[in-house]
């Protein structure tokens, strides 16, 4: 495959739209994510395809915001996008870290979303959310010594 | 100099690579080099320390520590332009491979880069943890595929 100016352009957009669904996600930010959606989302999780539409596709937001995770951050790297007539498939790796009181829960996934220029903004057309494994730790501490400061 | 936010966000991104891999390699030179001569840099709750002397003694704090193997692994950068500024947001998780532990930071960063002489420094570096996952010590050897 040769990696071309253009690619890279494309997967730079992208790789933003996963930061800023990411941020909106861990944020608890259900207006965020309203905005990054249009108005006809798909959702599809492992093999399940879930209701279509923003409020469906926000249902699933509020499942996870009311789960009450102390600290929750999706890691997004390895992007890679490429168009395809009117939208652009996308693929990238997530490490979504889920601090909680009693444990901690690493989960190890892939997304291939599918995102499309609405207005002259990117939007998520489909998202894709597959979950590969899930690794159990002890919970995590809010107390940190910075070095130095000891 | 470009204000697309994902220009901008790659640009950043380059500057977040080149800070981790400076600090994981404990090479002060480098990151003096990687900052402007008025950097502050914050952490968490304490107060906000000036100039390059002050940042680099973070550093040398770290590299005291003597961290066998330390890999700071930036993600989910965005960069926003702010006047002369570039007012950054990113993830991080830096992992602490020490003999008898293993210790996992996770956090975020809110950096402030700004353009001089052409190229995009590290003005204010702002760092919060937010919550440290204790490990075993890992193993020290790793067979390679095809070479057992």
């Amino acid at each position: 495959m040769t990696v071309t100016d253009e690619q890279a352009a494309v997967t730079a957009r992208s790789a933003l739209l996963y930061a800023l669904y990411a941020e909106a996600v861990d944020g608890n930010d259900l207006d965020t994510l309203r905005h990054l959606v249009t108005d006809d989302v798909r959702i599809t999780r492992g093999d399940r395809e879930e209701p279509g539409g923003v409020e469906a596709f926000l249902d699933i937001y509020r499942a996870h915001i009311a789960l009450g995770i102390e600290v929750c951050q999706h890691a997004v790297t390895n992007v890679i996008a490429r168009p395809n007539g009117d939208v652009i498939d996308t693929r990238a790796y997530f490490q979504a870290r889920l601090f909680e009181e009693h444990r901690t829960r690493v989960l190890i996934g892939e997304y291939a979303d599918v995102h499309a220029e609405r207005e002259g903004d990117l939007k998520i057309v489909h998202k894709r959310i597959l979950v590969r494994k899930v690794l159990e730790a002890p919970a995590g501490v809010d107390v940190f010594t910075y070095a130095g400061t000891g | 100099m470009s204000t697309d936010p994902a220009v901008l966000g790659a640009r950043s991104a380059r500057v977040y690579y080149a800070y981790a891999r400076a600090v994981d390699e404990g090479d002060l030179d480098r990151l003096r080099a990687l900052v402007t001569d008025d950097i502050k840099i914050t952490r968490g709750d304490h107060a906000t320390e000036d100039g390059v002397e002050a940042f680099l003694d973070v550093y040398r704090a770290h590299n005291a520590l003597n961290i066998p193997v330390c890999k700071h692994v930036v993600t989910n950068v965005l960069a926003e332009q702010d006047g002369d500024d570039i007012v950054t947001h990113a993830y991080f998780q830096a992992t602490m491979l020490e003999e008898d532990k293993t210790r996992v930071v996770i956090g975020v960063y809110d950096d402030v880069h700004r353009e001089v002489d052409g190229e995009l420094k590290l003005a204010h570096k702002k760092i919060t943890v937010h919550r440290l996952l204790q490990l075993p010590a890992s193993s020290g050897t790793y067979a390679h595929v095809g070479t057992e």
